[in-house]
């Protein structure tokens, strides 16, 4: 009588299991690596009647470590394409993802192959302190945005050739929007300001924004600096002239905001599109609030 | 505050010139008689794995605050220890099993809840940094809440010592005299409970029963009386505080973790002093 209670509370939960897998997809899927990805993809494959899908959930930030979860592949394996940022960013899971039923994979980052090589030089020049290689978050500068969003409007042109037009339309909505967001921020007129960032997504962004990051402290998600490497930082902080901190919303921030203390500098929280937040909100309406933190810092330099 | 700065950048410390610096000293000043306070009725009671197991609940009240939208946890982690430590209570009481058993069964509970809520769409990451806390981020409004919770303590402390001790040592004997047992074995456990959960974000859930038991295991090898047993267990935490702080700071290591190590060396010097004192 014991066991056979016993198997019935073992086998309940199992049941339930079962019943609650109520994950259905649809025939056409696009699939997009990550936040950024699905933010840009989104306004691009808008009105297409796809359906885009984010893969690494919205909590995962950057996706130097993240590992396919089964969720995932069986995602992957009802998607026609997906779109991925490129250089480097996917390594992680690229190969595991591509092994799937002939998945397509649109490289966002196509056009930067050149486009690094073009500016290697300049960029160079402004030293880059964290050892991840190359730099890859594109999607935080406009310029850089219009071309992954015109690379993923061709890619997905070829999968659904019938709505290239669509697509082409999409394309030109987003290429005057973010031209709309560059009139609206120009600080081209402002003198440059130096700030140190908790977070190496911002790089193109300051870039384009007038803003010097002369450190970039990257802090990892599994470790925490020590006092003396915090020391260092408020040190070198208020030697070069830093007018503010950048962070974004993640671990890094606390420590952001114990440095914008020490040296009296206002700490900038930061959006880097990877998080998404509570309310949803478009590419557009998320890198507006950023630019309007940077135009606030600069109207008060 | 800015006179405390003031006072402290007077000292003839290099570290003394950071703020932060300043902030994690007085914070360790405030914590460490905290938990060495508690510490010694955590050892006197066998209770080491108990706030261990509060510890670790921090993952569920941090989760639960997730799921609720809280803006800051401590709410949720408050409530979250103290319901844990009162239900761990309840069930010990009931005698169905021995102590380290359901201690363990709801450590393990509470920090596999709060994993899977936190995991729960990748996002653990996030929370990854209370495994090692980081007292450097300590902030002077989170100061005022440890003095307050320190005066509070010491208070409540002086008024039920005496019956608190009686109820640890000979329960039966505490019953005849009319002391409610029940009442005080609660106010101890929501007293570990706030002291925990208000300091875990800097210690680092790894770390903190290290501090809560380490300087009272060490005063109670060489304390004769109560009286001893307190103040050394207070001399104790408060100097592997401040050298663990400052050792952390010239060696480049973790702060909370360096202040272990301080209290665990005492401990095994007092060890030996304990044999030789026999």
């Amino acid at each position: 009588m014991h066991i056979k209670k016993l198997a019935s509370l073992l086998i309940i939960p199992l049941a339930l299991t079962g019943c609650t897998n109520s994950l259905r997809y649809e025939d056409n899927i696009i699939s997009a690596s990550f936040y950024p990805m699905y933010l840009i993809g989104s306004e691009i494959a808008k009105d297409s009647g796809i359906e885009i899908k984010n893969t690494a959930s919205p909590q995962t930030g950057c996706l130097h470590d993240y590992q396919l979860t089964t969720g995932n592949i069986r995602q992957l394996s009802h998607s026609d394409v997906l779109i991925i940022n490129g250089g480097g960013m996917e390594d992680s899971f690229i190969e595991k993802a591509s092994e799937n039923s002939g998945i397509r994979i649109i490289d966002s980052s196509s056009h930067f192959g050149h486009h690094e090589d073009d500016h290697h030089e300049e960029e160079s020049d402004h030293g880059h302190d964290h050892d991840h290689g190359e730099n890859s978050h594109y999607w935080t500068s406009l310029s850089h945005a219009s071309l992954q969003a015109e690379a993923i409007a061709h890619g997905l042109a070829e999968i659904y050739p019938e709505k290239e037009v669509l697509f082409e339309s999409n394309l030109e909505a987003f290429e005057e929007n973010c031209h709309i967001l560059k009139e609206k921020y120009d600080f081209s007129s402002y003198n440059s300001i130096k700030v140190v960032s908790f977070h190496e997504a911002f790089e193109f962004f300051c870039e384009e924004n007038n803003i010097e990051i002369v450190k970039t402290f990257e802090i990892d998600e599994n470790s925490t600096p020590s006092a003396k490497e915090l020391a260092s930082v408020a040190k070198e902080a208020k030697h070069l002239g830093v007018s503010a901190i950048f962070a974004a919303n993640d671990g890094g921030k606390i420590y952001a905001r114990t440095i914008a203390e020490e040296i009296g500098v206002p700490l900038v929280i930061l959006n880097p599109l990877t998080y998404e937040n509570e309310e949803t909100e478009s590419y557009f309406s998320s890198m507006d609030k950023n630019l309007s933190l940077i135009k606030e810092l600069f109207e008060n330099e | 505050m800015e006179l405390i700065y003031d006072i402290l950048s007077l000292l003839p410390f290099e570290f003394m010139q950071y703020t932060f610096m300043k902030n994690a000293f007085i914070a360790v000043l405030f914590i460490s008689p905290l938990f060495a306070l508690l510490g010694t009725m955590a050892v006197n009671d066998k209770m080491a794995f108990f706030s261990d197991a509060l510890g670790h609940s921090a993952f569920t009240g941090i989760a639960i605050g997730v799921l609720l939208g809280l803006r800051n946890p401590v709410i949720s982690m408050l409530a979250f220890a103290i319901i844990l430590g009162l239900a761990i209570t309840y069930v010990k009481e009931s005698g169905t099993a021995s102590t380290d058993t359901i201690i363990s069964v709801f450590s393990s509970i509470s920090i596999a809840l709060g994993i899977v809520i936190l995991s729960r769409n990748g996002g653990f990451a996030k929370y990854s940094s209370y495994l090692t806390g980081d007292i450097l981020t300590v902030r002077p409004t989170e100061i005022w809440a440890v003095l307050a919770t320190l005066v509070a303590a010491y208070i409540i402390w002086s008024k039920i010592y005496n019956n608190l001790l009686l109820v640890s040592i000979n329960p039966s004997l505490a019953a005849s005299r009319g002391i409610n047992c029940k009442l005080y074995e609660n106010i101890f456990v929501v007293m570990v409970a706030v002291a925990v959960m208000l300091s875990v974000k800097w210690i680092g859930i790894l770390t903190i029963n290290s501090l809560l038991i380490l300087p009272a295991a060490a005063a109670r090898n060489v304390s004769l009386t109560s009286k001893q047993y307190h103040f050394y267990a207070l001399a104790i935490g408060l100097f592997s505080g401040i050298t663990g702080l400052i050792v952390s700071f010239y060696a480049d290591t973790s702060a909370g973790a360096s202040m272990v190590l301080v209290s665990a060396v005492i401990y095994f010097a007092t060890l030996l002093m304990k044999s030789k004192i026999r």
